[in-house]
């Protein structure tokens, strides 16, 4: 007993330390197993300006600049853009080829296996659904998408379950391009017919690498990342949005550690965020115009030389300065550099600032000094009301009477209305992604009788411009329907504007060249997160 | 008694049926709805059905009996643009709006009504003319400049509170303060002039001449008798409560129904705001009809009168 006593307090003191270092292994193994999944783990909250444009939602439909920037996570299409290329390169994704059939018929085939993020599997029947409900405006609702991008999209065609052909009414030169707009994502049929349009709107399933968790409308969404997605997965476990209208609320929610990123940071508020350490700023002149809509049609403005001479009297570097601080961009022609080459044409000038010949051509032009109401929205765009009162003395300058008319809502009979603010954003990478959505015959200015060229050679070449499949021949005509447009004055471009996005500093994000503005790109390769 | 509070409803009744009126017409002056759903325009033969899906093609007299019809079967209307019940749009975000200005409402009366009594007590010195400064200025600065105030120094530059939301409970910190400022600065000033009116009435001299303490005097006699008109202010407060926590919740980011009420109007959605309008025309009837109430309790003269 007294050997077996010794022995034990012998071997006490090695117990304790065998004990001591099997406690610390298991320690270690338990911080590292939850430490490294609570390094890993992570997450980017983002503040946001607007949430949606008073009809909330995020199906695919929504065509707002606010509500595309949490479509991208949650959204895929059967082809997918790659964000930054030049020139612009497409890459599979829902679909795995493609190949035109006919002139006017695309086959494709589906990748098998898709998960939406409800746990059904895509089939062709889900891209039937999801593109013949928009293309054949089956609601209201999808005007604005079926009008803007799709207009020569006539219908799906499900051949078997893994095989689709998408018709449209004339060849189409854009077919790739618009098909991976995100208003050609794809959501699961099933699940819109379980819960019926206003939820599914409300709490969408796609086929991206974030799913929803929850979305409280005009507040906050909330994103995780979707495990079964069919690519590579996503950085990030969880993205939280957070509707944050108040840009001194979303400049502090960043420097006070409550959010991790923010954008629509207009020039004069980048003070405080420079030279901070742990805030980065990136700014950025988006690829957008913005513009004055100028009725061809009015008794007053239907005077070209007028419109002409409102178009050559406005001093667009000086507003540039002294809005934008030099920030913003002014424009030669109706064009971006995002188009990339060909179709981009940095020697075109059609834009020009003249006031002496703006003055004589209010002479030549018979104006009877007939009040010319400039009518805007006052929080339409930034700096929209600033820019209305400088463009109005610029006109008096040159013998125009105008008159500023404020207003909360356009009218839907534009009869009465002789000018008015509007933006043209680039929606995708070609010359058309921001003319033929903005001015074609599907727009609301042609519809509603606001633009109409009166050059006879117009229509033909706009038909180049939009269908043409020779690069060359779309190229030359868009120049000579750019000096057109120019001499017609239908509309008059102001600038490109310029904004800031603000993150953690060591986060590492840019913007994707190849998508509308302010889409957020946060899949794998768009974004890292430092910490 | 009785006959006085029947008398009150009835008339709390009508006030609120006089609201429904006004918001159901003057909604109706603001245009067409569809022009703002739809800005890009609709086919005319798109745009008579959506009328007459919503009930707009209607003439106005009859879309108001059919919605006060509908509002006595308890449906108070699906959003033009959400498509969802009203009822269910503002039962989700009224909460937050309610706790805001439940915490606002009791800050002003804990710190409004000893600020009152400082200024009124302590008139003549230093803390009586510092108190009623500070009343001053809750009174006279706007909301939104308090709250940008506040959110730069505590937030930007100190990094002691948040910003936006309502997380957690140092999230209610300063929007609570900035709804807060306007009202306890009123409640301080009535208090402090209604106080000053009942110290100055003969029955003050006549308590002071029985000997009584000056606590007794003044806690049982003058603060009671000086009640009424800040209870008036109490209930008025409520109004201004929900009118204020509109721009408090914008620029707080607070999740309450200031965001839908203001969209309702801005996109003439109308069943979301005539259901708005109701609601907190029916919040300040209620909160008048229990003021009256209340006179009746702390002054007995009106329940004989009445």
């Amino acid at each position: 007993m007294g050997a077996k006593k010794m022995y034990r307090k012998r071997m006490r003191p090695c117990n304790l330390v065998r004990s001591t270092v099997f406690a610390l292994m298991i320690l270690g193994l338990i911080v590292g197993v939850f430490g490294t999944a609570v390094a890993q783990a992570k997450e980017l909250r983002v503040g946001l300006q607007s949430f949606d444009d008073g009809t909330p939602g995020l199906d695919t439909y929504h065509t707002t600049n606010a509500q595309t920037q949490m479509q991208n996570s949650i959204h895929e299409c059967l082809i997918e853009r790659e964000p930054y290329s030049q020139p612009l390169k497409f890459m599979p994704a829902l679909a795995t080829s493609w190949k035109m059939i006919q002139p006017t018929v695309m086959e494709m085939k589906l990748r098998k296996g898709v998960k939406f993020h409800d746990g059904s599997t895509m089939n062709a029947e889900d891209v039937a659904f999801s593109l013949n409900r928009i293309w054949q405006r089956t609601r209201p609702a999808y005007d604005g998408a079926q009008g803007r991008f799709f207009y020569n999209f006539d219908k799906v065609e499900v051949v078997d379950s893994l095989t689709v052909r998408i018709h449209t009414k004339r060849p189409e030169p854009l077919i790739e391009v618009l098909l991976s707009d995100k208003c050609a994502g794809i959501v699961s049929k099933e699940y819109h017919d379980k819960v019926g349009f206003e939820k599914a709107d409300l709490a969408p399933v796609g086929a991206g690498p974030y799913k929803v968790v929850s979305f409280k409308a005009r507040h906050q969404l909330v994103l995780e990342r979707f495990n079964d997605y069919w690519g590579e997965k996503a950085p990030l476990d969880k993205i939280t949005f957070t509707h944050i209208p108040e840009i001194s609320s979303r400049i502090t929610a960043l420097v006070n550690g409550e959010v991790d990123f923010i954008g629509n940071i207009p020039p004069d508020q980048e003070g405080p965020l420079q030279n901070r350490k742990d805030v980065k700023l990136l700014g950025v002149v988006w690829p957008m115009f913005h513009v004055y809509a100028v009725s061809m049609t009015h008794p007053v403005t239907g005077n070209k030389k007028l419109r002409q001479a409102m178009n050559l009297s406005i001093n667009r570097e000086l507003l540039v300065k002294g809005l934008w601080q030099g920030k913003g961009l002014v424009p030669k022609a109706h064009q971006f550099k995002e188009y990339g080459a060909p179709l981009y044409m940095p020697e075109l000038v059609t834009v020009k600032y003249d006031p002496e010949k703006a003055k004589q051509l209010v002479k030549e032009s018979g104006y009877n000094g007939a009040p010319v109401v400039l009518t805007f929205l006052p929080h339409y765009y930034t700096y929209g009301s600033l820019a209305a009162q400088a463009i109005a003395e610029m006109w008096q300058k040159v013998g125009i009477n105008v008159k500023l008319q404020s207003i909360d809502n356009f009218p839907s009979d534009m009869k009465e209305i002789m000018i008015r603010p509007w933006s043209n954003p680039m929606y995708y990478p070609d010359p058309m992604g921001a003319y033929d959505t903005h001015w074609s015959k599907a727009g609301w200015p042609y519809r509603r009788n606001f633009f109409k060229p009166e050059n006879p050679k117009w229509d033909a070449l706009y038909e180049k411009a939009r269908f043409s499949t020779d690069v060359k021949e779309r190229k030359q005509s868009y120049t000579e329907l750019l000096q057109i447009a120019q001499d017609e004055s239908g509309y008059i471009l102001l600038y490109q504007p310029y904004e800031s996005f603000a993150m953690r500093s060591d986060i590492e994000w840019k913007v994707p060249t190849n998508m509308r503005p302010y889409a957020l790109t946060f899949r794998a390769g768009q974004i890292k997160v430092g910490k | 008694m009785l006959k006085f509070i029947g008398w009150r409803f009835g008339r709390a009744l009508l006030t609120v049926f006089a609201v429904l009126v006004a918001v159901f017409l003057a909604a109706r002056l603001t245009g067409n709805p569809l022009d703002v759903m739809y800005p890009d325009g609709l086919p005319p033969d798109q745009e008579q059905r959506l009328l007459v899906q919503y009930g707009l093609d209607k003439t106005v007299p009859e879309q108001f009996v059919n919605y006060v019809r509908d509002l006595f079967q308890g449906n108070f209307g699906i959003s033009l643009r959400e498509k969802r019940p009203v009822a269910d749009m503002y039962a989700e975000d009224i909460g937050a709006t309610l706790k805001l200005a439940g915490c606002s409402f009791l800050l002003s009366v804990i710190f409004g009504i000893p600020m009152g009594m400082i200024g009124a007590l302590k008139r003549r010195t230093g803390a009586g003319r510092l108190v009623m400064s500070v009343a001053f200025l809750g009174y006279a600065v706007p909301h939104f400049i308090i709250a940008l105030s506040l959110i730069l120094i505590f937030g930007f530059y100190l990094h002691w509170l948040p910003s936006t939301g309502n997380a957690t409970i140092w999230h209610y910190i300063l929007p609570t303060i900035t709804l807060a400022a306007h009202r306890f600065a009123s409640i301080a000033r009535h208090t402090r002039s209604s106080l000053l009116d009942v110290l100055s009435q003969d029955f003050m001299r006549t308590a002071r001449a029985k000997g009584l303490e000056e606590r007794v005097v003044i806690f049982k006699h003058a603060m009671r008798n000086s009640l009424i008109p800040v209870v008036t202010i109490l209930g008025l407060q409520i109004a201004g409560l929900i009118n204020g926590s509109i721009i408090v919740e914008t620029v707080f980011s607070w999740p309450g129904i200031g965001r839908l009420f203001v969209g309702a109007v801005m996109k003439r959605d109308f069943p979301v705001l005539q259901f708005g309008v109701i609601c907190f025309a029916a919040i300040v009837v209620l909160v008048n009809f229990m003021v009256d109430i209340l006179y009746v309790i702390i002054d007995p003269r009106i329940r004989t009168e009445a």
